[in-house]
């Protein structure tokens, strides 16, 4: 095992059941996240990608500990994060942070940003009154915005700089793991880069692991090192964004990766979009190919066994596919 | 430009103003001039608060037009649309020209079924009998592929996902047949697969019913393969307007590439270059556009894009507006520099 590894994630799985009333136990199950694994090490950023209702965002609300896990593990510096309770838990709530896809939403526009900001401190109880107000300027410069403008309201900012200040409310406690929740989905073109160019400086500054949510798939290929790909739950193709991308081999990701339209007309003439799967959550505990049956080609093979459960298959070094047939 | 025979719908010197608070006003359009001609898929381009969506509220005078200038003209089919009562605009919108909005999973009726929705707009531009609406309903369902349309009739909307939501919106939009479609960010908050579909889709029914579209979006990934010509827009005004099917020849030769992520106007060129491209390999330098876009309350003297960092800007830029100028037959650009911008792209001045 890496030494350097911040986040260990084991056979993660998350069922979601809706009881049917008083007395008649539950009656409906999602499996939201299934038998998932992943590990992220420092100064590294890891890619969740997959339409809504893959299960990503649960996911990533499950590392945060906001939900508590079915079953599985996730290993925080390699303790459980399941076990923390009291001061350990309090000290997960610094080490592991979340900045939220639209600062709108996760700033509150009747508070001045240095109070937002120095929350955590004053929760935690970090320091002096005057260290925390140091702390909240050394932030203010680290994100790139004026010292100065720290006593304004949220609305003095544009919405780059709003979703400036949720990093730096997010880093305020020095944390390792920053799990990102499509960060910058919610900002316009022009102005997206310049936060994640903001991010990747911050990472190699502060040697942070990054848990990166996204579904722009085009930006997750130049953002992210390592992604993984999420279907119904499962993570159904993993491994380095560049060997992934350039050979796409879960027939999912090929057809997910098709859809994506590119900024040119030659190149969008000779894309070939691939069928996507008709879409549902797994409600039963299955170890079944959750991508069996999607296509005629496919049924009536190997995959549609429900105790054949695709195993994991080398395509190169650092990229795996979990699909019954070999990548070949 | 090219000469257009008759257009479809002429904007003139469209300029938009909304009032503000402490008696600021906000000059979110200024002095917009194109022209849509049949069958012609156009799209408008620009960030949040570049205008964009004004200029087609305007134009339609739906949701809150604004106060539009005197010189301000519309023109669709022959018909001035900036001085007719409310009442007679209302026959055209919808039936002439119609809007798919923005996809919002609140926006259809939650109490009523998908059907009785549908049902609604046809009634409410054509005298049919239920019959024969429950009949086009259904075919109209079809035609935005949605599976088993005459049993989705009796549906509420909460039982469709949002991509299905919004093939619902097109096919109430496609009801009266229009001349004119035009289509407001229409797949922004759905999945890039869903959205995909969609759009294809979309494209099916444009060129199936010879309608005109004009895209709004700030997506220009999504321009690329489906429309005739780009109008780029910043800071309320139009700044860059090129056409993609007369570029198109140029494939063979190459140099489509350039063109495409050049544009004359240098904000064009930056947006493009800010783009993440799934075809490319990993470039982890991100490009920005320094700054914000202009305060529409606030007057700038000079190009507005020299404040962004613009990498061709000069004296006189600073004093001056650049205006509209028609540079080829295939491009009109706001720029003082153009030829330098064009020249920088590779591209010859004649195409």
């Amino acid at each position: 095992m890496r030494s350097d590894l911040v986040l260990d994630v084991r056979n993660l799985t998350k069922v979601f059941s809706r009881s049917g009333g008083l007395f008649s136990g539950p009656v409906d199950e999602v499996r939201a996240v299934d038998d998932v694994s992943f590990t992220i090490a420092r100064n590294e950023t890891f890619g969740l990608i997959g339409e809504s209702g893959s299960g990503k965002t649960t996911t990533a609300k499950l590392v945060m500990r906001l939900l508590d896990p079915t079953s599985g593990n996730i290993l925080f510096q390699g303790e459980d994060v399941a076990g923390f309770s009291g001061e350990r838990l309090k000290r997960y709530r610094r080490d592991a942070q979340i900045v939220f896809q639209d600062p709108d939403a996760s700033l509150n526009p009747r508070r001045r940003v240095d109070r937002q900001i120095r929350e955590g401190l004053d929760i935690q109880r970090v320091g002096t009154s005057e260290e925390r107000d140091a702390r909240v300027v050394d932030l203010m410069k680290l994100v790139q915005l004026p010292p100065e403008d720290r006593f304004k309201d949220p609305n003095a900012f544009s919405g780059g700089q709003k979703q400036r200040i949720a990093i730096a409310r997010a880093l305020a406690l020095n944390p390792d793991l920053l799990v990102l929740d499509e960060p910058v989905s919610a900002l316009d073109p022009s102005i997206r880069n310049d936060v994640l160019r903001l991010l990747n400086d911050l990472q190699e500054e502060l040697n942070l692991a990054y848990l990166f949510v996204a579904h722009d798939l085009a930006l997750v290929r130049h953002f992210c090192d390592r992604i993984a790909v999420m279907y119904r739950g499962r993570i159904v193709e993993a491994g380095e964004s560049a060997a992934l991308y350039r050979s796409p081999t879960h027939p999912y990701t090929q057809a997910l990766l098709s859809a994506v339209p590119i900024p040119d007309p030659a190149a969008e003439a000779a894309r070939v979009r691939l069928p996507m799967p008709t879409y549902g959550f797994t409600r039963t505990a299955t170890s079944a190919c959750r991508f069996a049956g999607q296509y005629p080609a496919l049924s009536g093979s190997p995959c549609s066994p429900p105790d054949n459960k695709p195993g994991t298959h080398v395509v190169s070094d650092n990229h795996t596919v979990a699909c019954i047939f070999d990548a070949d | 430009m090219e000469p257009m025979n008759t257009p479809l719908l002429e904007v003139s010197n469209l300029s938009v103003d909304f009032k503000l608070p402490e008696r600021r006003i906000a000059h979110a359009v200024r002095n917009v001039s194109f022209a849509i001609a049949p069958g012609e898929r156009v799209a408008l381009v620009g960030e949040s608060g570049s205008g964009k969506s004004t200029v087609a509220n305007a134009a339609m005078r739906i949701e809150d037009p604004g106060e539009l200038s005197e010189e301000s003209r519309v023109v669709y089919a022959g018909q001035v649309l900036t001085d007719m009562r409310e009442s007679k605009l209302r026959l055209l919108r919808g039936s002439e020209i119609s809007r798919i909005p923005q996809y919002s999973n609140n926006a259809l009726n939650p109490v009523q079924t998908v059907g009785a929705q549908i049902i609604e707009a046809i009634r409410a531009h054509r005298k049919v009998s239920k019959d024969e609406a429950h009949d086009r309903a259904v075919s109209l369902l079809q035609d935005v592929q949605i599976p088993n349309a005459a049993t989705k009739m009796s549906a509420y909307p909460h039982q469709f996902s949002g991509g299905m939501q919004q093939r619902v919106f097109i096919a109430m939009a496609l009801a009266a047949e229009p001349k004119l479609l035009i289509a407001d960010e229409p797949t922004t908050a759905l999945d890039v697969s869903v959205q995909a579909e969609v759009l294809e889709m979309l494209d099916a029914q444009v060129t199936a019913r010879n309608m005109a579209l004009l895209l709004i979006t700030h997506d220009l990934a999504i321009v690329a393969g489906r429309c005739d010509r780009v109008l780029v827009m910043y800071g309320g005004r139009l700044v860059d307007g090129f056409r993609l099917d007369a570029i198109k020849h140029l494939v063979e030769e190459g140099s489509v590439e350039e063109i495409f992520s050049g544009g004359a106007h240098p904000y064009s060129r930056d947006l493009l270059a800010s783009l993440s491209r799934i075809d490319a390999e990993a470039d982890n330098a991100f490009p920005s556009i320094p700054g914000s876009p202009p305060d529409p309350a606030e007057s700038i003297i000079g190009c507005p894009y020299r404040l962004r960092g613009c990498a061709f800007a000069t004296d006189a830029c600073s004093e001056e507006l650049p205006k509209l100028t028609v540079i080829s037959d295939s491009r009109r650009a706001a720029c003082h520099m153009a030829d330098e911008v064009m020249e920088e792209n590779g591209e010859q001045h004649a195409v």
